[in-house]
């Protein structure tokens, strides 16, 4: 259990979104939170990565309470990558990946060849070493989130957090995206948590699903275990079938109508 | 400073040779904008006599040694330290709300140290003129700090900081206007404060402006990764191991400390704190670790060539100086507007 949250209740003001949620997440793993608009999974995702405080409750990183680690500890083990990041206007890719090794930076020091070394790592991995000099703001949308994953990676973490990281993106584009963090998992270890709004797409590249349906957990697993119809008609509210994808043998839902 | 990130890159960027440029050249304009600020006058200096009268031990004290070290060496001084006040502190604060246009009005602190000079010349006609710039730097720290208490709520967002902002300035300007109605007598003084300017400043305001800006100011320069992050969003920033609010506390109290020690001893100067980060930004990129101390520079030069300026155009009379950065500010900063957006 690289990541666990224990009786977490997150919330804004007085409004409660998420009670009382247990989770864990394994090292290694690639889970995904899927559910409809308002269920929670980001702000679940934004209280993992420390952002959000929590009303109570606690999250475990390895074990620690994540709260009363120092921040920076925490951010050479867990690399955030947000929705909507934003760069100023003549950020390089470069400049860009190297920002990533600040946790690692004690305030006095400068990058060493030892952080040079890690962020050319981080920009080969994410094939972006032919855009370092190019400006952040001038590139493709895949270009830009391979360019923020190069960063993210530039921390060196166990962990990486991913809010709807194909959002915005072709469809040429997302599924780049997403080979390229099944290739970061499966070479280098990376433990991945994210939120998808693409159910297809989160069940083909998950090891593990977590439906949530108004701050609460309503089933998790292994994809082809726990996606139905059923399941899709009650949390989503959609009339679908359940194919099997005839390659890779994860399922497929197929929406057609709206459940009353 | 840290070495190139260019060195990971493959292609050409010139990027980190320009900072150092422009660094070097900010800093050789402040030394020119100093030397030519101590030289002319009513009496003329050479540009070598002003050094030789500053380092040589044994230069004759005569009429150029006295006018050089009793009224220009102290108002250049002050002039220094109010441009890299107001310039470091515009730099900070469109850092911290992430927002080109912020500027150190926008905390509340020209507002504050405006009523607060204006209570002391009116209200008090006692009041010991020595002791205005004291007042005046303690009434734009506790506006600043009511602009910062408005708007926190579980943290301080830097759209919340703006408007906070906003509400406190238009409250102690209607102050200001109230007293200056009540007390229409002594508006040619206070009139004289409000525009703001260097005219007959000296060694008293310096002992009043250079501890603060040259300790806020050091701290400053040392902030510039931190800026660098949270540029990236409060999110990313957070998940780079930055401790979001309290660095930006830090970032706000000496951006208020910065204005208020430059306002308090020249007035409510405009447009510098403004449009140096952002003459800066253009030439150089917005890398934190450069832009802070070349805004210094920038600011120290450009308020010292304005008071030259606004000690000569118009001889002998004197005009404020604050009139003439932002009228010959405004044009040349709409000039890089325009000509930024081309690439």
């Amino acid at each position: 259990m690289i990541l666990a949250a224990k009786e977490l209740t997150l919330g804004y003001e007085s409004e409660i979104i998420v009670p009382e949620l247990n989770l864990f997440i394994n090292a290694g793993e690639i889970v995904t939170f899927i559910g409809p608009n308002g269920s929670g999974k980001s702000t679940i995702l934004k209280a993992l990565a420390r952002y959000l405080k929590a009303k109570s409750g606690v999250v475990y990183l390895n074990g620690q309470d994540i709260h009363r680690m120092p921040t920076k500890k925490v951010a050479q083990q867990l690399a955030i990558l947000p929705q909507t990041p934003s760069a100023p206007s003549d950020l390089t890719v470069a400049e860009l990946a190297s920002r990533g090794r600040a946790p690692h930076l004690a305030w006095w020091q400068r990058s060493g060849p030892e952080d040079y070394k890690v962020i050319r790592w981080a920009l080969e991995q994410t094939k972006t070493t032919h855009l370092a000099d190019r400006l952040v703001g001038t590139l493709s949308g895949g270009e830009r989130q391979r360019a923020w994953i190069a960063m993210a990676l530039a921390q060196s973490p166990q962990i990486l957090l991913l809010d709807e990281p194909t959002t915005y993106l072709d469809i040429c584009h997302q599924l780049e995206v997403m080979e390229l963090i099944k290739r970061l998992n499966r070479e280098l270890k990376l433990t991945v948590v994210m939120v998808l709004h693409d159910i297809n797409q989160a069940a083909r590249y998950s090891h593990r699903l977590i439906v949530l349906k108004k701050g609460r957990i309503v089933a998790q697993g292994p994809p082809s275990e726990i996606l139905t119809a059923q399941l899709l008609t009650d949390v989503f509210k959609v009339k679908a079938v359940i194919k099997s994808d005839a390659e890779t043998g994860t399922p497929i839902c197929l929406p057609y109508g709206i459940a009353e | 400073m840290s070495k190139p990130d260019v060195m990971v890159g493959t292609g050409s960027n010139f990027k980190y040779q320009r900072q150092w440029l422009v660094l070097v050249l900010t800093a050789i304009l402040a030394v020119l904008a100093v030397t030519a600020s101590i030289a002319i006058g009513p009496v003329r200096i050479g540009f070598l006599r002003v050094w030789e009268i500053l380092m040589s031990d044994n230069a004759p004290v005569d009429i150029s040694y006295q006018i050089v070290w009793n009224i220009r060496l102290p108002r250049t001084l002050v002039g220094c330290m109010v441009g890299a006040g107001l310039a470091l502190s515009g730099a900070l604060l469109q850092g911290v709300m992430r927002n080109p246009l912020a500027d150190p009005h926008i905390i509340g602190v020209s507002a504050g140290a405006g009523l607060a000079a204006v209570a002391a010349l009116t209200i008090f006609p006692q009041f010991p003129p020595s002791l205005i710039p004291a007042a005046a730097f303690g009434g734009a720290l506790t506006s600043a700090t009511l602009v910062y208490g408005l708007a926190w709520r579980a943290g301080v967002s830097p759209m919340r900081l703006i408007l906070s902002g906003v509400a406190v300035s238009s409250l102690m300007s209607a102050g200001t206007s109230a007293l200056l109605v009540l007390f229409s007598e002594n508006v040619q003084a206070v009139m004289g404060w409000l525009v703001g300017g260097l005219a007959g400043r000296g060694w008293p305001h310096w002992a009043q402006v250079w501890p603060y800006v040259t300790v806020a100011g050091v701290i400053t320069l040392f902030t510039g990764r931190q800026v660098n992050l949270l540029l990236l969003g409060d999110e990313m920033a957070t998940g780079l191991g930055v401790k979001v609010e309290q660095v930006r506390l830090l970032l706000i109290a000496l951006a208020s400390v910065l204005a208020a020690a430059a306002v308090s001893v020249a007035g409510l100067i405009g447009f510098v704190g403004l449009v140096v980060p952002h003459i800066i930004r253009l030439l150089m990129g917005s890398d934190y670790r450069f832009l802070l101390p070349a805004s210094a520079l920038g600011g120290a030069a450009l308020l010292t060539l304005a008071d030259v300026a606004a000690r000569m155009v118009m001889d002998p009379i004197e005009l404020p100086v604050g009139i003439l950065t932002a009228s010959f500010g405004a044009p040349f900063f709409l000039y890089l507007l325009r000509r930024g957006h081309h690439h």
